[in-house]
């Protein structure tokens, strides 16, 4: 078990440096992409683009320019290129709200897909199943920027039922916290309910037809014990799974949409802006946070995987 | 290379709407299969829609030149550009920059943007660059995932091993910040690989760029497969008659990846969409002015207040194209794999 962890540790750390390298080569190819020259301005002399361009170690081999920013970002000393700020200090300026945005909408996604799920697979071939069934893939197929905008313009701004956007600090104001959040939340989390119930009734039904079914009915259990005790307990390991990953993916900055969206000045939002102005180190920052928690937390899923499921053996 | 990797289940990919089973050991493709599929009443809707939506935009010079005179870039800003609507003239743009709603006349059939375009003109060509950027992405992303599974399930060893590093990291990085960045970049700069050279404006770009992004979503499920079908005794006795690995990747184990790869192309598609509307939405996809209804949603979106016709339109044409893919792709993951209900449990 320690040697899997150590190895699997080591393939951590060997995809976070390639994530790095990639994303700094994007930034070092473009052939506009002079970093030197945005930062003097349009109307500066080619000394005064020469003198940024040594204060800032741009004229350094490849490499090194590499290594003085990776270290940077370890030691918190990150600087973005356009608006001079700390890139650490902007990213946990942004977290709270990233973080509420993730963590509201992945527990709202989980209970509802969890609860579809179930139901559809209990009347599995009825039109309830196929209504969810329908219903899951409409979700899925309704891109979030559009709805999102569609609610915080309607719900929002129209109607004035919810705050159209912005984020408030839950320490601030809990009760707004919440409020302000309720539209991002539910943009966000609709395409995965549709995700989630349709993998739980898969899995569901699957487990339903495993030979312990039988058992447990032979044994003289009630219908409903055998389904949650379980069908139900099997069935969420996948579901389980999919959580972890797709927490992280959000947590990194993958809601970007919503977030820009809803206004919400999160790390997703920090990132579009960086990477609308050509701005790297932020980008930098943020894409390895991200890829951070993709890594963090897939190494995760598979330890929970192994200690919910004796079938999967670690060797 | 532990089990334990390879027994992670394959649905389990961040952001792919979606489950794809795997079987461990495929069904036989059931002889019944096209005829279920032509039984399900809700998938052959959604094929006529689907069939319906790509006839449009291929029609799409034809409503240009022939019905509304105009085309997908031409604006019509000016106080002289006028339309009649019930035989009363009104301006394109109204005083205060309103557009006007649809006519449901030959001109502005669904109204104009806020510079005075045409929006029915506009949906046609940007449902033509979206529908044609994500299945050109798609078809990318399975022409290089499948040899890439093939390759590395069935050689293991270090050439496995460097394939799953690889597509480690892409699954590492945000889909849509990996996207965006790349997008953006090679907007700028546009491509140059070899002999090949891609303008910085062109639409290659985005369809270059999500191919790339969802390999590993084809490419992983591909690769357990793989792994598993190698032990069966078909390639045991492929090997003992002394086919090389090539023909025993080509002839025994591709064939028996048809319904896999058929499951997951439809998948493809529709996430493709999704990914174009969602990186030209925020200036990484296709670039101004060509339409694409990414970039349509992203002009209109700021004009909700006075012309929500300009959002909701391409909105729904969005919907409509990826719900009907997402309907048909079910629809033959049904009749391939057979559903749970179907088989009776």
């Amino acid at each position: 078990m320690v040697r899997f962890m150590l190895r699997r540790l080591l393939a951590m750390v060997l995809v976070l440096l390639a994530v790095s390298v990639v994303v700094f080569l994007i930034f070092n190819v473009i052939p506009n992409g002079d970093p030197a020259a945005r930062m003097a301005g349009k109307q500066a002399t080619a000394t005064q683009v020469e003198a940024i361009r040594r204060e800032w170690g741009f004229d350094e081999p490849i490499w090194v320019q590499y290594a003085t920013t990776m270290r940077k970002v370890f030691t918190g000393d990150l600087i973005s290129y356009t608006n001079r700020l700390d890139v650490d200090e902007e990213i946990l300026r942004g977290l709270p709200a990233t973080l509420s945005l993730a963590i509201g909408a992945a527990v709202i996604w989980m209970v509802l897909g969890v609860a579809f799920g179930a139901f559809a697979a209990l009347r599995a071939g009825r039109l309830a199943d196929r209504a969810i069934s329908v219903l899951a893939l409409v979700g899925i197929s309704v891109p979030v920027f559009w709805l999102g905008a569609l609610m915080s313009h309607y719900l929002g701004f129209r109607a004035g039922i919810f705050p159209s956007g912005g984020y408030e600090p839950l320490t601030r104001d809990p009760l707004g916290w919440a409020y302000h959040l309720v539209l991002p939340w539910t943009a966000l989390a609709l395409l995965f309910v549709g995700l989630y119930s349709r993998v739980l009734r898969a899995s569901v039904l699957d487990g339903l037809r495993q030979p312990y079914v039988e058992t447990a009915r032979a044994k003289g259990l009630s219908e409903r014990r055998v389904l949650v005790g379980h069908v139900l307990k099997n069935s969420l390991i996948p579901i389980v799974s999919l959580w972890g990953l797709d927490f992280a993916v959000v947590l990194g900055g993958g809601a970007i949409l919503t977030e820009s969206v809803f206004d919400l000045d999160g790390v997703g939002q920090f990132a579009a802006d960086a990477i609308a102005q050509l701005d790297a180190p932020p980008v930098l920052a943020v894409t390895l946070l991200g890829a951070f928690f993709v890594v963090l937390l897939g190494a995760v899923v598979d330890i929970v995987h192994a200690a919910l499921d004796a079938r999967v053996r670690v060797t | 290379m532990t089990a334990w990797t390879s027994s992670a289940p394959p649905e389990a990919l961040p952001s792919t709407p979606q489950e794809v089973r795997v079987d461990p050991v495929p069904p036989p493709v059931p002889p019944v299969g096209v005829r279920r599929l032509l039984r399900s009443r809700l998938v052959i809707a959604s094929a006529v829609a689907l069939g319906l939506l790509v006839a449009a935009c291929i029609a799409a010079p034809l409503w240009a030149a022939a019905v509304a005179g105009t085309s997908p870039e031409r604006t019509n800003a000016s106080p002289d550009d006028t339309v009649v609507v019930d035989g009363e003239e009104r301006s394109v743009l109204a005083d205060d920059g309103r557009p006007i709603g649809p006519t449901w006349g030959r001109r502005f059939f669904l109204g104009a943007d806020d510079e005075g375009r045409d929006v029915m003109v506009r949906l046609l060509y940007g449902g033509r660059a979206s529908l044609a950027i994500g299945i050109g992405a798609a078809l990318l992303t399975a022409l290089l995932a499948v040899p890439l599974g093939l390759v590395a399930g069935y050689l293991r060893g270090p050439i496995d091993a460097v394939v799953t590093w690889a597509l480690d990291v892409i699954w590492a990085f945000p889909v849509v910040l990996l996207g965006v960045a790349l997008g953006v970049a090679l907007a700028l700069g546009g491509l140059k690989i070899g002999p090949i050279e891609i303008a910085g404006g062109s639409r290659l770009i985005p369809l270059l760029v999500i191919a790339v992004v969802y390999i590993p979503y084809m490419a992983r499920p591909i690769r357990a497969q793989v792994r598993s079908l190698a032990e069966r005794e078909f390639v045991e006795a492929a090997r003992a008659q002394g086919a090389g690995p090539v023909r025993i990747m080509v002839a025994e184990l591709l064939p028996n990846l048809t319904s896999t790869i058929v499951a997951l192309v439809p998948l493809l598609m529709a996430n493709a969409i999704l990914l174009e509307a969602a990186l030209s939405f925020l200036g990484a996809g296709v670039q101004p002015p060509d339409p694409s209804l990414g970039t349509m949603l992203r002009d209109g979106i700021e004009r909700l207040t006075t012309a929500p016709h300009a959002t909701l339109v391409p909105g729904l044409a969005l919907v409509a194209a990826v719900l009907s893919i997402n309907l048909l792709g079910d629809g033959v993951r049904e009749a391939l794999e057979g559903d749970a209900v179907a088989d009776g449990s």
